[in-house]
């Protein structure tokens, strides 16, 4: 009875149900997509970098040697020297260590000096590695990898030159076209700041700036013996990350650091780094959750309207259908099912919206806000939050159904027009 | 138990000595047609909800086929109306949103043992069509009807499954001449074939011809 009725009945008021369960859709579909996106956004931010215990570098802020280190925001007041680096590095307790070099820019985009160990151990996202799109890790003095981002933007090959700017500020003038490299190889995209940068050795990094020791070009020739990379001597970088073979060690290995004495240095753990940061920002994700729960309890209010308009204009029909035997029960059931039907039909239709959102802003949003979003099934909690969606809706339809009852009680078998 | 309808020393009250309805005795047989006169403002309305078990009487006894409302819950009142009674309203009596075949159907949808009676609703329906001169109509949408022939639609619905009693409320008196005096016609025709209980409410003396007995609500209802 209740099947039939209230289909044949939502047929009958087809464009102000359509409406209606367009309505919840759409609430279902942002609420689902601001949380997938919130989630995200939090996700990728805080798995920049995962796997490293510390991050070392000289003493300043916290915060500044995780943005300039990880997220290639901002530079470093100082740098730390090689005997500093290759000391800790030689410590027992070390499985790993990732030099990096600061303090140049290709058209915008950070030049990274680093060794083959930032190809190997570095690690994002959980367990991820950088990968190759084409080409192999930089080993000669002049050789470079250019994230995906950049290879992207310039439409780089493999093989093709460029010459690094000196500076980071953006108006960089002063290039070192006296010394330019070959991309031998091209990354994967990783929707981490690593697409966005690019990668030489640690003797380009001084390569480059040979003859440039007082802050400018000398102008003076380069004997091309200096440049064969065994002739390079590193003598100075901008921090470098490190993984310990025990977990357990980190606070202790982190406090010597703080206490070394051979120059002022300090270690980050970056993955508490990444969450306070995250906090400090982190009260846009409440205004999103906020928003989200106002579209909803939009959606929901919009099945109250559309129910409650119509019980005056039904309330003949109501009390036909008691005249054939129906109680007063039925018809609030009638009403309270209709507008389940309503919530049920916009959940789903909801949730394939997602989907098919998901499916075309997920490419805009990895290029354009390295937020990564897998298309997934929908998890638990998405399940839990369609239910109570599901409960919110059909409470609204508690009203107009009470109403109805109410209506019914009053009109026995009279029908008001 | 011969006793279609009977009430005794019913009341009803909406309110604390507000009495809208107070009648003796009013006994309706088995098979009889019955013309109901019932002039708006006697308590016309509180009476047939009473009788139909939508409304319980304050005091006394309603009884429909042998079975006292008042012992009867809400519930059972209305699966009672459902079961066996059939009911014509003045007007629009017609589920805008179903096809007149639909209509026609709904009892045995909210009844099931409307349904049970019948070994085929479709037959018994196509049946009360023909009957009814309701033939070409049959897949039509209800809002393309004139009222003559919603009212004739209404009188097929109250009659399928045979129920036992039919109350028809004033069903004739949004109808012209010739369409009252056509519904007239089918009506006793399908009183003739199934002998109902008929419990006839108007306010038109002039229909009183078509029946065996004639009540008067103002007469019989003390307390207006």
């Amino acid at each position: 009875m209740f099947n039939f009725l209230t289909f044949k009945s939502l047929k009958n008021r087809k464009f102000t149900s359509l409406l209606c369960v367009l309505s919840i859709a759409l609430s279902v579909t942002l609420f689902l997509g601001i949380e997938r996106i919130r989630n995200g956004a939090r996700d990728g931010f805080t798995n920049t970098i995962s796997k490293t215990d510390l991050i070392i570098g000289a003493k300043g802020g916290p915060l500044q040697l995780l943005l300039y280190t990880v997220f290639h925001i901002g530079g470093a007041v100082n740098n730390i020297k090689v005997s500093t680096y290759n000391e800790i590095k030689s410590n027992p307790q070390i499985e790993w260590a990732i030099p990096i070099s600061l303090g140049d820019t290709y058209r915008g985009f950070r030049v990274v000096g680093t060794d083959e160990n930032f190809f190997n151990h570095y690690q994002f996202r959980g367990d991820k590695k950088v990968e190759f799109q084409t080409g192999n890790i930089p080993s000669d003095t002049f050789e470079v990898v250019i994230g995906s981002q950049v290879a992207r933007k310039f439409g780089h090959l493999v093989g093709d030159p460029i010459v690094i700017s000196h500076g980071i500020s953006s108006g960089a003038i002063m290039t070192h076209d006296q010394t330019p490299f070959k991309i031998i190889g091209i990354l994967k995209p990783t929707q981490t700041p690593i697409d966005n940068a690019v990668y030489i050795t640690l003797q380009g990094m001084e390569a480059i700036h040979f003859g440039w020791e007082t802050g400018t070009p000398s102008g003076e020739t380069i004997n091309p013996e200096r440049f064969k990379k065994e002739n390079i001597e590193i003598t100075q970088l901008t921090s470098f990350m490190v993984k310990l073979k025990s977990r357990i060690a980190v606070l202790r290995m982190r406090r010597s650091i703080d206490q070394y004495e051979a120059e002022p240095i300090m270690a980050i753990i970056p993955a508490l780094s990444l969450q306070e940061m995250w906090e400090t920002i982190g009260y846009v994700e409440q205004i999103l959750l906020l928003v989200s729960v106002f579209v909803l309890i939009g959606g929901a209010m919009s099945i109250l309207i559309a129910l409650y308009t119509s019980i005056n204009e039904r309330r003949r029909e109501m009390a036909i259908l008691r005249s054939l035997g129906a109680s007063s029960q039925n018809v609030f059931f009638l009403l309270l099912y209709e507008s389940g039907l309503l919530v049920f039909s916009g959940c789903i239709l909801g949730v394939v919206n997602l989907y098919g959102a998901l499916y075309f802003i997920r490419p805009w949003l990895e290029t354009n806000f390295s937020i990564y979003l897998p298309i997934e099934m929908l998890s638990k909690t998405e399940l839990y939050y369609l239910g109570a969606i599901f409960i919110l809706g059909t409470m609204a339809g508690l009203i107009p159904a009470i109403k109805a009852y109410l209506n019914s009680l009053q009109d026995g078998l009279s029908i008001k027009i | 138990m011969t006793d279609a309808i009977r009430l005794q020393n019913c009341q009803f009250a909406y309110h604390k000595n507000t009495n809208v309805l107070n009648i003796d005795e009013l006994t309706i047989k088995k098979g009889e047609k019955v013309f109901l006169y019932g002039p708006s403002g006697h308590g016309k309305s509180t009476l047939l909800n009473l009788i139909a078990g939508v409304l319980k009487a304050s005091s006394g006894n309603v009884e429909v086929l042998g079975q006292d409302l008042s012992k009867l819950n809400q519930s059972a009142r209305d699966k009672l109306r459902g079961e066996k009674i059939g009911y014509i309203f003045q007007l629009f009596n017609l589920i805008p949103y179903l096809s007149v075949k639909e209509n026609i159907e709904l009892p045995c949808l909210i009844n099931k043992k409307r349904a049970q009676s019948l070994t085929n609703i479709e037959a018994q329906a196509m049946a009360l069509i023909e009957s009814l001169g309701l033939f070409d109509l049959t897949t039509k949408s209800v809002t393309d009807l004139s009222i003559g022939q919603q009212q004739r639609v209404a009188c097929a619905r109250a009659l399928i499954g045979e129920p036992e009693i039919i109350i028809a409320d004033e069903p004739t008196s949004a109808l012209d001449e010739k369409n009252n005096k056509e519904f007239m016609k089918l009506l006793m025709n399908e009183w003739e074939k199934k002998k109902f209980t008929l419990l006839f409410v108007s306010h038109d003396e002039r229909l009183k011809t078509y029946f065996d007995r004639t009540i008067s609500l103002p007469e019989i209802n003390r307390h207006v």
